[in-house]
Protein backbone atom coordinates (compact mmCIF):
# COMPACT_ATOMS: atom_id res chain seq x y z
CA UNK A 1 0.00 0.00 0.00
CA UNK A 2 1.18 3.71 -1.09
CA UNK A 3 2.41 5.49 1.78
CA UNK A 4 0.73 9.14 2.93
CA UNK A 5 2.94 11.13 2.00
CA UNK A 6 2.97 9.87 -1.72
CA UNK A 7 -0.98 9.94 -1.69
CA UNK A 8 -0.85 13.72 -0.70
CA UNK A 9 1.34 13.88 -3.49
CA UNK A 10 -1.25 12.86 -5.44
CA UNK A 11 -4.51 14.54 -3.88
CA UNK A 12 -4.97 17.42 -5.90
CA UNK A 13 -5.38 15.63 -9.15
CA UNK A 14 -6.97 12.55 -7.86
CA UNK A 15 -9.85 15.13 -6.69
CA UNK A 16 -9.55 16.65 -10.11
CA UNK A 17 -9.48 13.51 -12.11
CA UNK A 18 -6.39 14.58 -13.82
CA UNK A 19 -4.52 10.96 -13.06
CA UNK A 20 -4.27 8.30 -15.08
CA UNK A 21 -6.25 4.96 -14.20
CA UNK A 22 -3.84 3.11 -12.51
CA UNK A 23 -2.87 6.43 -9.99
CA UNK A 24 -6.55 6.72 -9.17
CA UNK A 25 -7.09 3.20 -8.19
CA UNK A 26 -4.01 3.51 -6.24
CA UNK A 27 -4.94 6.69 -4.55
CA UNK A 28 -8.53 5.31 -3.86
CA UNK A 29 -7.59 2.10 -2.18
CA UNK A 30 -5.29 3.87 0.34
CA UNK A 31 -7.94 6.57 0.58
CA UNK A 32 -10.04 3.61 1.63
CA UNK A 33 -8.38 2.59 4.50
CA UNK A 34 -6.48 5.90 5.84
CA UNK A 35 -9.06 7.74 7.42
CA UNK A 36 -6.62 10.66 7.64
CA UNK A 37 -5.98 10.48 3.77
CA UNK A 38 -9.67 10.14 3.21
CA UNK A 39 -10.38 13.32 5.34
CA UNK A 40 -7.77 15.56 3.13
CA UNK A 41 -9.10 14.17 0.00
CA UNK A 42 -12.26 15.61 1.59
CA UNK A 43 -11.40 18.92 2.47
CA UNK A 44 -9.57 19.27 -0.59
CA UNK A 45 -12.77 18.32 -3.11
CA UNK A 46 -14.67 21.16 -0.25
CA UNK A 47 -12.05 23.74 -2.04
CA UNK A 48 -12.40 22.68 -5.40
CA UNK A 49 -16.62 22.62 -4.70
CA UNK A 50 -16.33 26.29 -3.45
CA UNK A 51 -14.50 27.77 -6.12
CA UNK A 52 -16.91 26.56 -8.41
CA UNK A 53 -19.31 27.96 -6.21
CA UNK A 54 -17.96 31.58 -7.09
CA UNK A 55 -18.18 30.58 -10.83
CA UNK A 56 -22.21 31.64 -10.16
CA UNK A 57 -20.74 35.14 -8.82
CA UNK A 58 -22.28 37.34 -11.54
CA UNK A 59 -21.21 41.29 -12.08
CA UNK A 60 -23.11 43.99 -11.48
CA UNK A 61 -25.20 44.85 -14.73
CA UNK A 62 -24.32 48.45 -14.83
CA UNK A 63 -20.39 47.87 -14.32
CA UNK A 64 -20.14 47.01 -18.43
CA UNK A 65 -21.96 49.98 -19.52
CA UNK A 66 -20.26 51.90 -16.50
CA UNK A 67 -16.59 50.82 -17.80
CA UNK A 68 -18.03 51.30 -21.93
CA UNK A 69 -19.63 54.27 -21.20
CA UNK A 70 -18.02 57.93 -21.33
CA UNK A 71 -14.84 57.66 -23.10
CA UNK A 72 -13.33 60.48 -22.25
CA UNK A 73 -13.14 59.85 -18.74
CA UNK A 74 -10.71 57.28 -19.73
CA UNK A 75 -9.11 59.63 -22.07
CA UNK A 76 -8.30 62.33 -19.34
CA UNK A 77 -6.14 59.80 -17.31
CA UNK A 78 -3.78 60.04 -20.60
CA UNK A 79 -3.87 63.69 -20.86
CA UNK A 80 -3.14 64.01 -17.40
CA UNK A 81 -0.29 61.75 -18.01
CA UNK A 82 0.70 63.89 -21.42
CA UNK A 83 0.71 67.27 -19.05
CA UNK A 84 2.90 65.30 -16.40
CA UNK A 85 5.31 63.93 -19.42
CA UNK A 86 5.18 60.29 -18.44
CA UNK A 87 2.76 59.18 -20.87
CA UNK A 88 4.48 56.17 -23.43
CA UNK A 89 5.28 57.66 -27.61
CA UNK A 90 2.42 54.77 -28.02
CA UNK A 91 -0.11 56.31 -25.65
CA UNK A 92 0.70 59.83 -26.87
CA UNK A 93 0.07 59.20 -30.13
CA UNK A 94 -3.14 57.47 -29.82
CA UNK A 95 -4.22 60.43 -27.45
CA UNK A 96 -3.38 63.11 -30.62
CA UNK A 97 -5.47 60.83 -32.52
CA UNK A 98 -8.11 61.04 -30.29
CA UNK A 99 -8.05 64.81 -29.83
CA UNK A 100 -8.24 65.08 -33.13
CA UNK A 101 -12.03 64.38 -32.90
CA UNK A 102 -12.86 65.30 -29.59
CA UNK A 103 -13.82 68.67 -29.00
CA UNK A 104 -14.32 67.89 -25.14
CA UNK A 105 -10.77 66.21 -24.21
CA UNK A 106 -9.26 69.05 -26.84
CA UNK A 107 -10.47 71.47 -24.31
CA UNK A 108 -9.58 70.05 -20.98
CA UNK A 109 -5.89 69.09 -22.63
CA UNK A 110 -5.94 73.16 -23.58
CA UNK A 111 -7.00 73.63 -19.82
CA UNK A 112 -4.43 71.85 -18.33
CA UNK A 113 -1.83 72.75 -20.75
CA UNK A 114 -2.62 76.47 -19.99
CA UNK A 115 -2.35 75.53 -15.84
CA UNK A 116 1.12 73.76 -16.88
CA UNK A 117 2.49 76.66 -19.32
CA UNK A 118 1.10 78.93 -15.95
CA UNK A 119 3.41 76.67 -13.67
CA UNK A 120 6.41 76.52 -15.53
CA UNK A 121 6.72 80.30 -15.82
CA UNK A 122 6.39 80.57 -12.76
CA UNK A 123 10.25 79.87 -11.93
CA UNK A 124 11.72 81.53 -8.72
CA UNK A 125 14.17 84.44 -9.17
CA UNK A 126 17.51 83.60 -9.45
CA UNK A 127 19.06 83.85 -5.73
CA UNK A 128 15.79 83.07 -4.01
CA UNK A 129 17.17 79.13 -2.81
CA UNK A 130 20.00 80.34 -1.34
CA UNK A 131 18.12 82.90 0.43
CA UNK A 132 15.37 81.10 1.90
CA UNK A 133 18.69 78.56 3.00
CA UNK A 134 20.31 81.25 4.84
CA UNK A 135 16.99 82.42 6.57
CA UNK A 136 16.10 79.00 7.84
CA UNK A 137 20.16 78.30 9.37
CA UNK A 138 19.73 81.64 10.83
CA UNK A 139 16.55 80.79 12.52
CA UNK A 140 18.47 77.53 13.71
CA UNK A 141 21.72 79.89 15.07
CA UNK A 142 18.76 81.88 17.31
CA UNK A 143 17.06 79.47 18.84
CA UNK A 144 17.92 78.80 21.85
CA UNK A 145 14.69 78.18 24.06
CA UNK A 146 11.91 77.14 21.97
CA UNK A 147 8.06 77.65 22.60
CA UNK A 148 8.01 74.54 24.46
CA UNK A 149 11.15 75.05 26.69
CA UNK A 150 9.41 78.57 27.61
CA UNK A 151 5.86 76.98 28.46
CA UNK A 152 7.49 74.16 30.83
CA UNK A 153 9.30 76.94 32.08
CA UNK A 154 5.96 79.28 32.98
CA UNK A 155 4.52 76.20 34.26
CA UNK A 156 7.56 75.34 37.03
CA UNK A 157 7.48 79.36 37.71
CA UNK A 158 3.81 79.04 38.56
CA UNK A 159 4.41 76.04 40.84
CA UNK A 160 7.43 77.70 42.46
CA UNK A 161 5.09 80.99 42.88
CA UNK A 162 2.44 79.34 44.66
CA UNK A 163 4.79 77.34 46.48
CA UNK A 164 6.60 80.96 47.57
CA UNK A 165 3.06 83.09 48.41
CA UNK A 166 0.89 80.29 49.66
CA UNK A 167 -2.36 78.81 48.26
CA UNK A 168 -3.77 80.94 45.62
CA UNK A 169 -7.58 80.03 47.55
CA UNK A 170 -6.34 81.07 50.95
CA UNK A 171 -5.22 84.08 49.77
CA UNK A 172 -8.06 84.84 47.68
CA UNK A 173 -10.00 84.56 50.73
CA UNK A 174 -7.93 87.32 52.54
CA UNK A 175 -8.82 89.78 49.58
CA UNK A 176 -5.31 89.52 48.48
CA UNK A 177 -6.80 87.52 45.13
CA UNK A 178 -5.65 91.10 43.17
CA UNK A 179 -2.05 90.87 44.37
CA UNK A 180 -1.51 87.06 43.11
CA UNK A 181 -3.50 87.50 39.86
CA UNK A 182 -1.24 89.98 39.31
CA UNK A 183 2.07 88.08 40.12
CA UNK A 184 1.00 85.24 38.20
CA UNK A 185 -0.53 86.77 34.89
CA UNK A 186 2.85 89.44 34.89
CA UNK A 187 5.43 86.07 35.25
CA UNK A 188 3.36 84.43 32.69
CA UNK A 189 3.29 87.91 30.47
CA UNK A 190 7.12 88.02 31.34
CA UNK A 191 8.15 84.16 30.19
CA UNK A 192 5.68 84.35 27.29
CA UNK A 193 7.20 87.54 25.91
CA UNK A 194 10.62 85.48 26.01
CA UNK A 195 9.32 82.62 24.57
CA UNK A 196 7.77 85.21 21.83
CA UNK A 197 10.66 87.22 20.66
CA UNK A 198 13.19 83.83 21.03
CA UNK A 199 15.69 85.70 22.29
CA UNK A 200 17.64 85.12 25.86
CA UNK A 201 19.40 82.34 26.62
CA UNK A 202 17.79 79.89 29.13
CA UNK A 203 19.83 80.82 32.20
CA UNK A 204 18.79 84.50 31.61
CA UNK A 205 15.42 83.94 31.81
CA UNK A 206 15.14 82.00 34.44
CA UNK A 207 17.34 84.64 36.43
CA UNK A 208 15.22 87.09 35.38
CA UNK A 209 12.77 85.03 36.61
CA UNK A 210 13.59 84.67 39.85
CA UNK A 211 14.47 88.25 40.68
CA UNK A 212 10.79 89.07 39.48
CA UNK A 213 9.54 86.38 41.13
CA UNK A 214 11.56 87.87 44.62
CA UNK A 215 9.93 91.25 43.96
CA UNK A 216 6.53 90.11 43.17
CA UNK A 217 6.74 87.67 46.23
CA UNK A 218 7.79 90.83 48.62
CA UNK A 219 4.67 92.58 47.40
CA UNK A 220 1.95 90.06 47.75
CA UNK A 221 3.95 89.70 51.48
CA UNK A 222 3.35 93.04 51.94
CA UNK A 223 0.10 93.12 50.89
CA UNK A 224 -0.96 90.02 52.93
CA UNK A 225 0.45 92.27 55.72
CA UNK A 226 -1.36 95.05 55.42
CA UNK A 227 -4.61 92.65 54.78
CA UNK A 228 -4.08 91.49 58.18
CA UNK A 229 -3.90 94.40 60.04
CA UNK A 230 -6.90 95.54 58.61
CA UNK A 231 -8.95 92.95 59.38
CA UNK A 232 -7.58 92.64 62.65
CA UNK A 233 -8.31 96.14 63.68
CA UNK A 234 -12.02 96.49 61.46
CA UNK A 235 -12.75 92.36 62.50
CA UNK A 236 -14.88 93.49 65.90
CA UNK A 237 -17.11 96.03 64.20
CA UNK A 238 -17.31 93.98 61.05
CA UNK A 239 -17.85 90.65 62.72
CA UNK A 240 -21.11 90.84 63.44
CA UNK A 241 -22.42 92.70 60.19
CA UNK A 242 -20.38 89.84 58.40
CA UNK A 243 -22.61 87.41 59.71
CA UNK A 244 -25.95 89.15 59.20
CA UNK A 245 -24.56 88.97 55.26
CA UNK A 246 -24.18 85.76 55.55
CA UNK A 247 -27.24 84.77 57.02
CA UNK A 248 -29.01 86.97 54.20
CA UNK A 249 -27.13 85.18 51.30
CA UNK A 250 -28.79 82.86 48.83
CA UNK A 251 -27.42 79.12 49.07
CA UNK B 1 -18.91 34.11 -30.78
CA UNK B 2 -16.35 37.21 -30.41
CA UNK B 3 -13.53 37.22 -32.25
CA UNK B 4 -11.20 38.57 -29.26
CA UNK B 5 -7.64 39.20 -31.35
CA UNK B 6 -9.19 41.06 -33.88
CA UNK B 7 -11.30 42.98 -30.99
CA UNK B 8 -8.20 43.93 -29.20
CA UNK B 9 -6.71 45.42 -32.75
CA UNK B 10 -9.46 47.41 -33.67
CA UNK B 11 -9.64 48.71 -29.81
CA UNK B 12 -6.02 49.54 -30.71
CA UNK B 13 -7.09 51.45 -33.14
CA UNK B 14 -9.46 53.73 -31.48
CA UNK B 15 -12.52 51.93 -32.41
CA UNK B 16 -14.91 52.60 -28.76
CA UNK B 17 -17.22 50.22 -29.90
CA UNK B 18 -14.46 47.69 -29.80
CA UNK B 19 -13.82 48.48 -26.74
CA UNK B 20 -17.42 48.24 -25.12
CA UNK B 21 -17.39 44.44 -26.79
CA UNK B 22 -14.59 43.40 -25.53
CA UNK B 23 -15.42 44.82 -21.76
CA UNK B 24 -18.55 42.62 -22.39
CA UNK B 25 -16.86 39.71 -24.02
CA UNK B 26 -14.00 39.85 -20.54
CA UNK B 27 -16.47 41.28 -18.09
CA UNK B 28 -17.42 38.07 -16.11
CA UNK B 29 -14.02 36.30 -15.68
CA UNK B 30 -11.64 39.47 -14.92
CA UNK B 31 -14.81 40.63 -12.58
CA UNK B 32 -14.82 36.80 -10.63
CA UNK B 33 -11.36 37.35 -10.47
CA UNK B 34 -11.39 40.79 -8.90
CA UNK B 35 -14.30 39.32 -6.50
CA UNK B 36 -11.62 36.96 -5.44
CA UNK B 37 -9.42 39.31 -4.30
CA UNK B 38 -11.83 42.17 -2.80
CA UNK B 39 -13.55 41.92 0.69
CA UNK B 40 -16.51 43.41 -0.46
CA UNK B 41 -18.70 43.29 -3.99
CA UNK B 42 -18.40 47.45 -3.98
CA UNK B 43 -14.54 46.97 -3.51
CA UNK B 44 -14.71 44.60 -6.80
CA UNK B 45 -16.57 46.97 -8.81
CA UNK B 46 -13.75 49.78 -8.21
CA UNK B 47 -11.24 47.34 -8.49
CA UNK B 48 -12.46 45.81 -12.05
CA UNK B 49 -12.88 49.00 -13.24
CA UNK B 50 -9.46 49.99 -12.48
CA UNK B 51 -8.36 46.64 -13.98
CA UNK B 52 -10.19 47.88 -17.10
CA UNK B 53 -8.69 51.04 -17.74
CA UNK B 54 -5.09 49.72 -16.92
CA UNK B 55 -5.65 47.16 -19.39
CA UNK B 56 -6.78 49.53 -22.12
CA UNK B 57 -3.89 52.07 -21.55
CA UNK B 58 -1.92 49.16 -21.68
CA UNK B 59 -3.59 47.51 -24.69
CA UNK B 60 -0.51 48.83 -27.64
CA UNK B 61 1.71 46.11 -25.38
CA UNK B 62 -0.16 43.62 -25.90
CA UNK B 63 1.35 40.68 -28.18
CA UNK B 64 -1.31 40.03 -30.71
CA UNK B 65 -2.00 35.59 -30.61
CA UNK B 66 -0.74 35.68 -27.21
CA UNK B 67 -3.44 34.76 -24.04
CA UNK B 68 -4.71 37.75 -23.93
CA UNK B 69 -6.49 37.12 -20.24
CA UNK B 70 -3.04 35.37 -19.22
CA UNK B 71 -1.87 39.23 -20.43
CA UNK B 72 -4.41 40.67 -18.61
CA UNK B 73 -3.51 38.85 -15.16
CA UNK B 74 0.11 40.48 -15.65
CA UNK B 75 -1.28 44.02 -16.19
CA UNK B 76 -3.44 43.85 -13.53
CA UNK B 77 -1.48 41.76 -11.29
CA UNK B 78 -0.06 44.59 -8.85
CA UNK B 79 -3.42 46.68 -8.60
CA UNK B 80 -4.97 43.18 -7.15
CA UNK B 81 -2.14 42.57 -4.96
CA UNK B 82 -2.37 46.26 -3.71
CA UNK B 83 -5.87 45.53 -3.14
CA UNK B 84 -5.34 42.60 -1.23
CA UNK B 85 -2.69 43.54 0.90
CA UNK B 86 -4.76 47.34 1.45
CA UNK B 87 -7.47 45.28 2.84
CA UNK B 88 -5.56 42.99 4.87
CA UNK B 89 -3.88 45.41 6.47
CA UNK B 90 -6.63 47.51 6.90
CA UNK B 91 -9.41 45.61 8.03
CA UNK B 92 -7.86 42.38 8.75
CA UNK B 93 -9.76 40.99 6.16
CA UNK B 94 -9.50 39.78 2.16
CA UNK B 95 -9.89 36.85 0.27
CA UNK B 96 -13.50 35.90 -0.51
CA UNK B 97 -15.17 38.01 2.32
CA UNK B 98 -18.15 37.26 4.02
CA UNK B 99 -20.40 40.07 1.72
CA UNK B 100 -19.43 38.31 -1.54
CA UNK B 101 -20.40 34.65 -0.49
CA UNK B 102 -23.61 35.82 0.95
CA UNK B 103 -24.44 37.57 -2.57
CA UNK B 104 -23.93 33.99 -4.30
CA UNK B 105 -27.23 32.41 -5.50
CA UNK B 106 -28.70 30.41 -2.46
CA UNK B 107 -29.09 26.43 -3.03
CA UNK B 108 -32.80 25.01 -2.74
CA UNK B 109 -32.25 23.10 0.48
CA UNK B 110 -31.53 25.34 3.03
CA UNK B 111 -29.64 23.00 4.96
CA UNK B 112 -27.26 21.91 2.03
CA UNK B 113 -27.04 25.75 1.81
CA UNK B 114 -26.29 26.16 5.03
CA UNK B 115 -23.36 24.18 4.77
CA UNK B 116 -22.34 25.04 1.80
CA UNK B 117 -22.11 28.95 3.02
CA UNK B 118 -20.08 27.42 6.13
CA UNK B 119 -17.76 25.74 3.99
CA UNK B 120 -17.02 28.70 2.25
CA UNK B 121 -16.23 30.96 5.20
CA UNK B 122 -13.83 28.41 6.59
CA UNK B 123 -12.42 27.98 3.39
CA UNK B 124 -12.07 32.12 3.18
CA UNK B 125 -10.53 31.97 6.90
CA UNK B 126 -7.90 29.96 6.05
CA UNK B 127 -6.77 31.90 2.81
CA UNK B 128 -6.41 34.91 4.91
CA UNK B 129 -3.81 32.62 6.50
CA UNK B 130 -2.26 31.46 3.71
CA UNK B 131 1.20 32.43 1.97
CA UNK B 132 0.57 35.49 -0.50
CA UNK B 133 2.15 32.96 -3.78
CA UNK B 134 -0.04 30.18 -2.25
CA UNK B 135 -3.00 31.68 -1.98
CA UNK B 136 -3.11 33.67 -5.40
CA UNK B 137 -2.85 29.76 -6.82
CA UNK B 138 -6.13 28.58 -5.27
CA UNK B 139 -7.57 32.30 -6.65
CA UNK B 140 -6.86 31.82 -9.89
CA UNK B 141 -7.37 28.21 -10.31
CA UNK B 142 -10.21 27.11 -7.70
CA UNK B 143 -12.21 30.54 -7.93
CA UNK B 144 -11.07 32.58 -10.98
CA UNK B 145 -11.36 29.31 -12.78
CA UNK B 146 -8.30 29.42 -14.77
CA UNK B 147 -6.78 26.34 -16.31
CA UNK B 148 -3.59 25.28 -15.46
CA UNK B 149 -1.90 26.19 -18.86
CA UNK B 150 -3.54 29.88 -18.70
CA UNK B 151 -1.45 29.81 -14.99
CA UNK B 152 1.67 28.59 -16.10
CA UNK B 153 2.08 30.88 -19.18
CA UNK B 154 0.55 33.73 -17.06
CA UNK B 155 2.78 33.21 -14.28
CA UNK B 156 6.21 32.18 -16.40
CA UNK B 157 5.98 29.00 -14.90
CA UNK B 158 6.65 25.49 -15.73
CA UNK B 159 3.00 23.49 -16.38
CA UNK B 160 4.59 21.26 -13.58
CA UNK B 161 5.90 23.33 -11.09
CA UNK B 162 2.00 25.24 -11.36
CA UNK B 163 0.40 21.45 -10.21
CA UNK B 164 2.64 20.84 -7.65
CA UNK B 165 2.67 24.44 -5.79
CA UNK B 166 -1.01 24.37 -6.49
CA UNK B 167 -1.26 21.00 -4.54
CA UNK B 168 0.46 22.29 -2.12
CA UNK B 169 -1.43 25.28 -1.67
CA UNK B 170 -4.57 23.09 -1.14
CA UNK B 171 -2.84 20.68 1.42
CA UNK B 172 -2.01 23.70 3.29
CA UNK B 173 -5.72 25.21 3.43
CA UNK B 174 -7.34 21.84 3.85
CA UNK B 175 -4.86 21.72 7.13
CA UNK B 176 -5.86 25.03 8.21
CA UNK B 177 -9.69 24.16 7.47
CA UNK B 178 -9.55 20.98 9.38
CA UNK B 179 -7.69 22.28 12.65
CA UNK B 180 -10.69 24.80 12.48
CA UNK B 181 -13.14 22.51 12.50
CA UNK B 182 -11.44 20.73 14.64
CA UNK B 183 -11.53 24.03 17.38
CA UNK B 184 -15.23 24.29 16.65
CA UNK B 185 -15.97 20.72 17.35
CA UNK B 186 -14.45 20.40 20.46
CA UNK B 187 -17.06 22.79 22.70
CA UNK B 188 -19.67 21.41 20.40
CA UNK B 189 -18.65 17.90 22.36
CA UNK B 190 -18.78 19.45 25.87
CA UNK B 191 -21.70 20.91 25.58
CA UNK B 192 -22.99 17.16 24.10
CA UNK B 193 -21.37 15.06 26.98
CA UNK B 194 -23.56 15.63 29.90
CA UNK B 195 -26.71 15.35 28.04
CA UNK B 196 -25.12 12.25 26.83
CA UNK B 197 -24.07 10.65 29.89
Amino acid sequence: MAGCDEIHELISAYVEGDLDAASAARVARHVGGCADCAELAETVADIVAAGAALSELEPPPQLAADIGAAPCRRWLGLLYRAVDREISDANLSRLLTHLESCPSCRRSWNDLALIHQIGDAMTPPPGLLERCVAIRRRAVERRVIGRRTATAAAYVLAVLTSLVIGNPVTLARNQAADAVQRVASSVSQEVNDVAADGRGEARVVVWRAWRFLERQATLVRDALHLSDSKDRSTAPAEKGAAHDAHEGEPR
Amino acid sequence: MLDLEATVERCRTGDEEAWTALVAATMRPLYRLCASYSPTSGEAEELTQEVFFKLWENLHRYTPGSNFMAWAWRVARNLLIDAHRRCRRERSAAWLDSEIIESLPAEDDPHAEAERRQRLRLIAHGLRHLDEELAELILLRDFAGWSYQEIAEAADLPLGTVKSRLNRARLELASAVRRRLQIRAVPDAAVSAPGSA
